[in-house]
C-alpha cells in the first residue's frame, strides 16, 4: 500500500498518495496548472515549463508533472513570478512558428491558444521567427502542418508508447527541430504508419487534422486515450 | 560502371555489417554503429539509414531523429573541398568572426558566377587548438594564425598537389 | 599481475631510460601538431641517426606541454632545456649542439625562469609533456597504476571514499560538486550493476584540457576510472569523448588495449575480485552532450537531450543504474590523492576549493596555453604573470571564465582569487577552466551576442526557454550590433535572461544567459552607448540599420567605460 503524504498546495492542504505527481495532487483539488507537454497516459517529458510550481524552501523551479508529493511540502501555483514566466513561455511559442488563430482550423478548440487567452497574453513583445515551413498533406486521410507545430512531442509519445508503430519522431534540434514520418520521406512514403489517428486526437494545436474535418471535430476524444492505455497496460478484462 | 558501384557499396555494407555483429544488434550502439557508416561511406545518405534500421531493427525515424540530431553526421555528401573557421572563443576573440567575413569575400570566389566555388566554408565549434587563433581548416590542413593569403595559399597547393 | 610485477615493469623500464644519456621530446599536443610537430619528430629522428646517436638519445613524442601559443615546442632533458616556435631548420643546430658538446644552440631557447612555468604548480599535469602517452610502461615508470595497486590491494572501498571525501575534491566540468560525496551515493545505491563515466565531451570554445589529457596521459584517466570502479562497485566504465578529437581517441584506444593486455583493467585486477572494464564512446558533436543526462541518453544511443533531475545520474543512470559521471580532470586527480593523502591534497588550494585547477588561458594575452595553479591563485598572476600581460602592450578589458555558461568579469576584478566561490560571487563560474582574456580590441556587445548564437545553435530544441528564448536574445542583441535597439529592448533582454535561467530545463539552458547578464551588469554603459549613441568603443559594431547620421565616430579607448 502506498503511504499518503501531506502538503500543502496554494495554502489549501491536501494529501495524495506516494508516488502522485504535484500536478495530479493539485488537479485532484481542482487547483489548475496549465500544461501543454503533458497528456494523462504519457510518459512525462517535463519540457514545455509551464508547470513550474515554486516550493518552498527550494531555489529551483520545479516541473509539477514529473515532481512526486513529499511530507510536509508547500507549493505555490500561482505567484506572480511563475504568471509571469508562463505568459513569456507562450509569448516565445507564439513568436517561433506562425500561429495565426484567425486562419487555423483548430481556433476556438486549440490549448495554445486557450492557455493564451487565460494568461491574458493579449500581445508578442518579441520578433516573430515564423519561418516558412511545409505542410504535408501527402497522407490519404491525415495533414501535418509543421506551422503550427510546438514540438510538445505528444504526438511521438502516443505513436510509440500506445500504437506501437514509432512512425513519429524529432529530427534536428535547436529551433530547427521539426517533427518526421519515418525518414524523413513524406507521410504517405511512411511504411510504418498504420492511419489510426491517434497523433490527431491528442494535437494540442491545429499541427495534425484529417482532411476533410475540423480539428474541433476531435476535439474531447482525448478522455478515450485514457481507456486505451488502461486496456493495453492492465488488460482488465483479462484477470 | 553500375556494376562497380554496386559491388563496392555491397563490399561497404559488409564491413557496416561487421560492426553491427560486433555490437550483436544492441540498440544502444546506434550512434557507434552511424559513426563506423560515415566514415564507410563518407555521409549517411536515406539508404544507409534505412538499412541500419532494418538490420538493428529500429524505427527508420528514431535512427533518422538521432543522425540529424548530432551535427558531426553528414547527411549529404560532403563537399569537395572545405574551408572551416574556428568559431570558439579564443579565435573568435582574436578575430575570426571578421577573418570569416573576408574568406567568404576573397577566397574561393569564382570570376564566373555560374562556376561552382572552390570550397565550401563554414564554421566550426572549436578546432581544439585555442592558443593560436584564428585558425582555419583546409581540408585537412590545420592554418594557425590564419589570415585570407594563407587559406588562398594552401587551397592552390592543394590544388597543385592533387594534379 | 603483482603490485611487485608493476613495481619490476616500472624499474625495468626506467633502466632503459637510464641507457639514453638524454631525450629530445617534442610535444604531441593540439597547438603543436598544428605548427607541424610530426614533421619535426621525423627531422629529429633522422638527424640523431646521421649522427649516430640512436642509442643514446630518445626521441619521443609527449603530450602537451603547456606553452601552446608558442609552438612546436621541444625539450632537452639533458640540461632541461626548451625550445619555442622549433621549425625543421633548427634540427640541425639542436642535435649537433648536443652531439659535439657545444654551448647551446641559443635560437628560440626559452629563458629558464619564464614566469609561465615557474608560477605554476602541476598535480594533473605533472607527467603530461614528459612521458610518451603511446607507452604504458613509461606511465608505470612514473608511479603510474601504484593508486590502483594499493587501493585494491591495501584498502577497502569505504576508506578510498573517505579519502577523496577528506581530500575536498569538487568536480572540475563546472558543477563543483563535491566528488567524493557522489561517489558515496552511487556505493549506497541499490546492489547490481554501477557504471563509471567519464566525462569528455569538452565543448566550451575555448577548453582543450579534456583532449591534452586523454592523448598526453591516457593512462591516468584510466587509472582513475578504474579506482571510481573499486570504490563505488562499478565494473564498467565509459569514456565519452568528442567525435573530433581524432587523435585523442586513438591514442584512447590504444591505452585501454595496453591495459587489458597487461591485465590492469579486465577481470581480477592485481590477483583481487575487482572487475573493470572500460569501453570508449564516441560523441558526434553536440555541445549538450556535456550535460550529465544528455550524455547518459547518447552513450544509449538515443538523442542526447536532458531530462529533468532528480532522480540524478548518482541514484539513476546508465539504464536506470546508479552512475557516477566525473569529469576527465576530476578523475585524473584521484590518483594523486590516493597516493599522497587527503591531508596533502586539501593543503593545497583554498578551504572551499582544495587542489588545483588546469586552465586553458586564451585571447589576448602574451602566453597562451595549458596552465595548472593552485586554487585560489588570483586572475592577475594569471593574466600578468603566466600569461606575460596583455598582447601588444595593451590593457586587459576583461576575462571570460567558464565559457558559455559564464561571465565576463571585468578588469577592476582581477585581484579575484580563482577558486569556485570566488568566481561566483563576481558573477562568473569556473566551469571547466576556460579563461578567455580581453582587451579593447573586444566589443562586449559583439562578445554578448557571440555568446548566445553559440547557445541558440547548440540548443536541443526540447524545452521553450532554451529552444526560443535564445534565439529572441540573440536577435535582440544584434539589434544593438546593428543599431536598431531601443531602450525598451535592454529591458526586454533583462526580462528573458532572468527567465531563461529559471525556467530552463537543463543546466545548460539554466547557464546560456550568465554572459550576457555580467555584460549588463558590468559594461552596461557600453551596451548603452550602442543603443543611444550608436557607438562601439572597440570599434567593432558597424550599426548597419542605424540612420548614418545618428552614428558616432569610435570612440578611443580610454572612453572604454568599466563602470
Amino acid at each position: 500500500m502506498h503511504e499518503i503524504k501531506t502538503l500543502s498546495i496554494d495554502n489549501v492542504m491536501v494529501s495524495a498518495a506516494e508516488g502522485t505527481t504535484v500536478l495530479d495532487a493539485a488537479r485532484e483539488h481542482g487547483i489548475d496548472i496549465p500544461t501543454l507537454c503533458h497528456l494523462d497516459g504519457l510518459e512525462d517529458v517535463g519540457a514545455c515549463r509551464l508547470c513550474l510550481v515554486e516550493a518552498e524552501g527550494q531555489n529551483k523551479l520545479l516541473p509539477a508533472c514529473v515532481t512526486r508529493v513529499e511530507e510536509g511540502m508547500s507549493v505555490k501555483t500561482h505567484s506572480p513570478r511563475l504568471l509571469k514566466y508562463r505568459r513569456m513561455i507562450l509569448e516565445l511559442l507564439f513568436s517561433e512558428r506562425n500561429h495565426v488563430c484567425s486562419v487555423c482550423g483548430a481556433d476556438g478548440h486549440c490549448e495554445l491558444q486557450t492557455l493564451a487567452r487565460r494568461a491574458g497574453m493579449d500581445h508578442v513583445r518579441f520578433d516573430y521567427l515564423h519561418p516558412a515551413l511545409t505542410l504535408d498533406a501527402t497522407h490519404e486521410r491525415f495533414v501535418l502542418d509543421h506551422n503550427r507545430c510546438i514540438l510538445c512531442t505528444r504526438c511521438i509519445r502516443i505513436c510509440d508508447d500506445v500504437e506501437g508503430a514509432h512512425t513519429l519522431d524529432t529530427a534536428g534540434r535547436a529551433c530547427d527541430t521539426s517533427l518526421v514520418t519515418d525518414m524523413a520521406d513524406t507521410w504517405s512514403d511512411a511504411r510504418s504508419c498504420t492511419s489510426c489517428g491517434k497523433c490527431l486526437l491528442v494535437c494540442p494545436t491545429g499541427a495534425l487534422f484529417e482532411k476533410g474535418s475540423l480539428p474541433s471535430e476531435h476535439h474531447g476524444k482525448e478522455e478515450y486515450l485514457k481507456y486505451i492505455v488502461n486496456a493495453q497496460r492492465k488488460m482488465p478484462w483479462k484477470r | 560502371m553500375n556494376a562497380d558501384h554496386n559491388s563496392e557499396q555491397r563490399s561497404r555494407h559488409k564491413q557496416l555489417d561487421r560492426a553491427l555483429t560486433r555490437h550483436q544488434g544492441a540498440p544502444d550502439a546506434l550512434v557507434e554503429v552511424l559513426h563506423t557508416a560515415q566514415q564507410q561511406f563518407g555521409y549517411l545518405s536515406k539508404e544507409t539509414l534505412s538499412y541500419i534500421a532494418a538490420q538493428m531493427q529500429l524505427p527508420p525515424s528514431h535512427v533518422y531523429g538521432v543522425a540529424s540530431y548530432y551535427p558531426f553526421f553528414r547527411l549529404t555528401p560532403p563537399p569537395e573541398r572545405e574551408v572551416t573557421i574556428c568559431a570558439g572563443t579564443a579565435c573568435y576573440v582574436n578575430g575570426s568572426s571578421r577573418l570569416e567575413k573576408e574568406i567568404r569575400a576573397h577566397c574561393c570566389a569564382t570570376k564566373d558566377p555560374n562556376d561552382t566555388p572552390a570550397a565550401d566554408i563554414g564554421t566550426a565549434r572549436c578546432l581544439g587548438a585555442c592558443g593560436n587563433g584564428p585558425i582555419v581548416r583546409v581540408n585537412n590542413d590545420v592554418l594557425l594564425r590564419a589570415n585570407v593569403d594563407d587559406v588562398n595559399a594552401a587551397l592552390a597547393q592543394q590544388e597543385e598537389d592533387a594534379s | 599481475m603483482t603490485i611487485e610485477e608493476l613495481y619490476g615493469i616500472g624499474e625495468e623500464f626506467r633502466n632503459k631510460l637510464g641507457t639514453f644519456r638524454a631525450e629530445i621530446q617534442v610535444c604531441g599536443g593540439g597547438g603543436c601538431l598544428a605548427a607541424g610537430a610530426d614533421d619535426l619528430l621525423k627531422n629529429f629522428d633522422s638527424a640523431c641517426r646521421q649522427h649516430g646517436l640512436e642509442n643514446k638519445v630518445r626521441v619521443v613524442a609527449t603530450g602537451c606541454m603547456g606553452l601552446c601559443g608558442a609552438g612546436p615546442l621541444v625539450r632537452v632533458t639533458l640540461n632541461d632545456v626548451m625550445y619555442t616556435r622549433v621549425t625543421p631548420d633548427d634540427v640541425a643546430g639542436i642535435v649537433e649542439d648536443y652531439s659535439r658538446k657545444l654551448k647551446r644552440y641559443k635560437e628560440r631557447l626559452l629563458p629558464g625562469d619564464f614566469a609561465f612555468y615557474g608560477k605554476q604548480s602541476p598535480v594533473v599535469l605533472e607527467h603530461m609533456g614528459h612521458i610518451d602517452p603511446w607507452s604504458i610502461e613509461d606511465y608505470i615508470a612514473h608511479s603510474g597504476y601504484e593508486a590502483l595497486a594499493k587501493s585494491v590491494t591495501y584498502h577497502n572501498p569505504e576508506s578510498v571514499i573517505l579519502e577523496i571525501r577528506n581530500s575536498g575534491l569538487r568536480g572540475r566540468g563546472g558543477g563543483g560538486y563535491p566528488t567524493g560525496l557522489k561517489w558515496d551515493i552511487v556505493r549506497r545505491g541499490p546492489a547490481g550493476n554501477k557504471y563509471i563515466v567519464c566525462n569528455a565531451d569538452e565543448g566550451d570554445p575555448g577548453s582543450f584540457m579534456d583532449r591534452a589529457m586523454l592523448q598526453g596521459n591516457p593512462h591516468s584517466i584510466l587509472e582513475g576510472m578504474a579506482i571510481a570502479g573499486y570504490a563505488v562497485g562499478a565494473q564498467q566504465g565509459y569514456i565519452y569523448v568528442r567525435g573530433e578529437y581524432t587523435r585523442a581517441i586513438e591514442c584512447m584506444r590504444h591505452a585501454i588495449e595496453e591495459a587489458e593486455r597487461m591485465r590492469l583493467l579486465g577481470n581480477r585486477i592485481f590477483e583481487s575480485g575487482f572487475n573493470f572494464h572500460v569501453d570508449l564512446r564516441v560523441g558526434a558533436g553536440a555541445f549538450v552532450c556535456g550535460e550529465e543526462t544528455a550524455l547518459l541518453r547518447s552513450i544509449e544511443g538515443l538523442r542526447g537531450q536532458p531530462r529533468p533531475r532528480p532522480p540524478f545520474p548518482s541514484q539513476s543512470g546508465l539504464w536506470g543504474k546508479p552512475t557516477v559521471v566525473n569529469n576527465v580532470e576530476t578523475i585524473v586527480n584521484v590518483a594523486p590523492i590516493v597516493l599522497r593523502g587527503a591531508r596533502w591534497f586539501s593543503g593545497v588550494g583554498t578551504k572551499g576549493s582544495t587542489g588545483t585547477k588546469v586552465i586553458a588561458l586564451t585571447g589576448r594575452v602574451n602566453n597562451t596555453g595549458l596552465v595548472e595553479v593552485p586554487m585560489g591563485t588570483t586572475l592577475r598572476t594569471i593574466v600578468e604573470d603566466i600569461g606575460g600581460g596583455i598582447v601588444n602592450d595593451g590593457i586587459c578589458k576583461a576575462v571570460q571564465s567558464g565559457g558559455p555558461s559564464g561571465g565576463c568579469i571585468p578588469a577592476k576584478h582581477l585581484d579575484v582569487s580563482y577558486d569556485f566561490d570566488s568566481l561566483s560571487s563576481v558573477g562568473s563560474m569556473m566551469g571547466s577552466g576556460g579563461l578567455v582574456v580581453m582587451d579593447d580590441t573586444t566589443c562586449m556587445v559583439d562578445m554578448a551576442c557571440y555568446f548566445m548564437d553559440f547557445c541558440r545553435s547548440e540548443s536541443c530544441g526540447k524545452c521553450i526557454p532554451c529552444r526560443v528564448g535564445t534565439v529572441q536574445m540573440h536577435r535582440l542583441l544584434d539589434k544593438i550590433r546593428r543599431g536598431s535597439a531601443r531602450e525598451s529592448d535592454i529591458e526586454t533582454l533583462e526580462e528573458l535572461c532572468v527567465m531563461i535561467k529559471d525556467t530552463s530545463l537543463c543546466g545548460l539552458g539554466q547557464s546560456s544567459p550568465n554572459p550576457v547578464i555580467s555584460i549588463l551588469h558590468y559594461f552596461r554603459k557600453e551596451v548603452e552607448q550602442h543603443v543611444f549613441e550608436h557607438s562601439c568603443p572597440a570599434g567593432v559594431c558597424s550599426f548597419e540599420d542605424a540612420d548614418p547620421a545618428s552614428i558616432a565616430p569610435p570612440t578611443s579607448s580610454e572612453d572604454i567605460s568599466h563602470a
